[in-house]
């Protein structure tokens, strides 16, 4: 056998590795929930009901300078989104608990161009971020249900 | 010879079966992966830099658009040295390292994916030797660095990573619950997908009526089990190569029904599912090889090595990063597919070899 010499300081060497990578697992990432950029790739996540699945999505709230609003859901959000803004979508801030970033320009700016092409307007005053929690229902047919609607962000333009 | 023995004997590669192993590597990479880039990082303001414990953690913002456009360049040139084997030491090492650098200046945005395999399993097997053979450092060392099969453990040190990796993902499905019959991750992951991430194509408009509680029990099972599976049977290589198998396999349903396509990994799994001691079909290749691929790398040839790093260059930034065809996922897709292919073919082959869950009478005397 090739091995046969540092055999031995394989097996060890193989175990510590091992055990590091447990011990991160364990400890670091599990209790800090931090994911490192070093060894962890992936992860699961829990169980869904399938009859009663619940979901929380961003809404955003466009206010107009009479009154008008414009309301873009979590499907109108992502569709043509870039993906770098894509990355530090709505939903990504709403999750992360960080709403002060939905106060970043390139947001924001994409927000007021995508709801120029929409409805032709320009006169934005404020912005309200919502956290909506629903339920997907798969009894007989599919229903989705809105169960909560909280404000986590109002910007004035 | 204990059970260890018989594993770091079982991935103990030729430097000719390494040099495949790269050049597989290095051309899936620039034929399939699309091209990684990052200079749209730069653009953003510091309020969004929240960087994991990571590279970039020694940070406070992301670096400047000029140096994310080096690493979109340096990239695809690790890369093509590895497809040349030119410096490939230096190459799997840079190819891994700015691959790492930039994805931890990526995550800082909050988003982690799976994408370190990849550089992962180049920063390990770049001390294998793997290019030895088939390669410019072939040519330029005129035989002289031979390939010692002490190093190969990095392949079988690759295998353990690579399962613990899956085994985490498995852990916390088992950790939450998946295994309780009284609810349906897998069915929860599709709905989500189709209705809130919207990915409603090929099997995904059929899979969310479909309401069999045993079918998709099963499915939360089969998933479970399945990423666990790799660490737990590491030392056993008849049934780590099945569960590898179970994972690529895995891998597909996922992008039928989920539209998510992880078409880089069934290629890092075939190198751990090959026969690399018995296998007809990598005798043929290396045959084939020696005959007619071993001689490209001869220094008149060297300019095809450049232009194809030019042409890739000129290619991605003129298409605005969207790859060959469409981009992704449709090129990552396309790999998926064809690597579970091979890897298809390599799992017969062993299974035809050497038994399916036990070996038979005939196949353990030809072990012997």
């Amino acid at each position: 056998m090739v091995f046969s010499n540092s055999e031995k300081r394989l097996k060890i060497f193989f175990s510590i590795s091992l055990l590091c990578l447990f011990v991160q697992f364990f400890v670091y990432v599990n209790r800090t929930k931090f994911y490192p950029a070093v060894v962890m790739p992936m992860f699961g996540y829990g169980k869904f009901d399938m009859q009663n699945i619940p979901t929380t999505e961003p809404l955003v709230v466009v206010h107009f300078n009479n009154r008008d609003t414009l309301t873009y859901s979590h499907h109108d959000l992502l569709g043509d989104m870039p993906k770098p803004i894509r990355a530090t979508s709505t939903h990504w801030i709403l999750e992360n608990e960080r709403p002060e970033l939905a106060h970043d320009s390139l947001f924001i700016k994409w927000l007021r161009q995508k709801t120029y092409m929409l409805s032709g307007r320009s006169d934005i005053t404020s912005i309200d971020f919502y956290k909506v929690e629903k339920r997907y229902g798969f009894s007989d047919s599919i229903n989705i249900a809105e169960t909560k609607r909280t404000r986590v962000q109002h910007i004035t333009l | 010879m204990d059970r260890f023995s018989a594993w770091l004997g079982e991935y103990q590669l030729s430097p000719e079966q390494l040099a495949l192993v790269r050049i597989a590597t290095s051309a899936s990479f620039l034929l399939f992966a699309g091209m990684y880039h990052f200079e749209w990082m730069g653009e953003f303001p510091p309020v969004f830099f929240h960087a994991y414990p990571s590279f970039a953690f020694f940070f406070h913002r992301f670096p400047p658009v000029l140096v994310l456009h080096l690493f979109n360049f340096s990239i695809p040139l690790f890369a093509v040295m590895l497809l040349a084997g030119y410096k490939t030491k230096l190459a799997s090492y840079g190819f891994a390292i700015s691959f790492i650098i930039c994805y931890s200046f990526a995550w800082a945005f909050g988003q982690i994916n799976s994408t370190i395999l990849v550089p992962l399993f180049t920063f390990l097997m770049a001390p294998t030797g793997w290019g030895d053979k088939y390669s410019i450092d072939a040519y330029l060392d005129k035989g002289l660095k031979k390939n010692s099969n002490n190093s190969t453990f990095w392949v079988n040190y690759s295998a353990m990573f690579i399962a613990f990796a899956y085994f985490t993902s498995g852990f916390i499905k088992i950790a939450g619950g998946w295994l309780s019959v009284s609810s349906q991750a897998t069915y929860g992951y599709l709905v989500t997908n189709y209705y809130v991430t919207h990915r409603t194509a090929i099997l995904a408009p059929f899979l969310i009526h479909f309401h069999s509680k045993l079918f998709w029990e099963a499915g939360d099972y089969f998933t479970a089990i399945a990423e666990v599976s790799p660490l737990l049977t590491l030392l056993y290589p008849r049934y780590f190569r099945l569960s590898l198998f179970c994972i690529a396999t895995f891998h597909i349903l996922v992008f039928l029904g989920l539209n998510i396509s992880f078409g880089y990994y069934p290629l890092l799994l075939t190198v751990f599912i090959v026969d690399w001691k018995r296998s007809v079909i990598v005798r043929r290749t290396v045959n084939f090889f020696d005959k007619n691929v071993a001689s490209f790398f001869r220094p008149g040839n060297w300019y095809c090595f450049v232009l194809i790093y030019v042409i890739y260059m000129v290619v991605f930034y003129a298409r605005g990063f969207s790859g060959w065809l469409n981009g992704y996922p449709d090129e990552v897709s396309i790999s998926l597919f064809i690597t579970y292919g091979l890897m298809s073919i390599f799992f017969i082959e062993y299974i035809t070899l050497n038994g399916f869950l036990f070996a038979t009478g005939k196949q353990k005397e030809k072990t012997l």
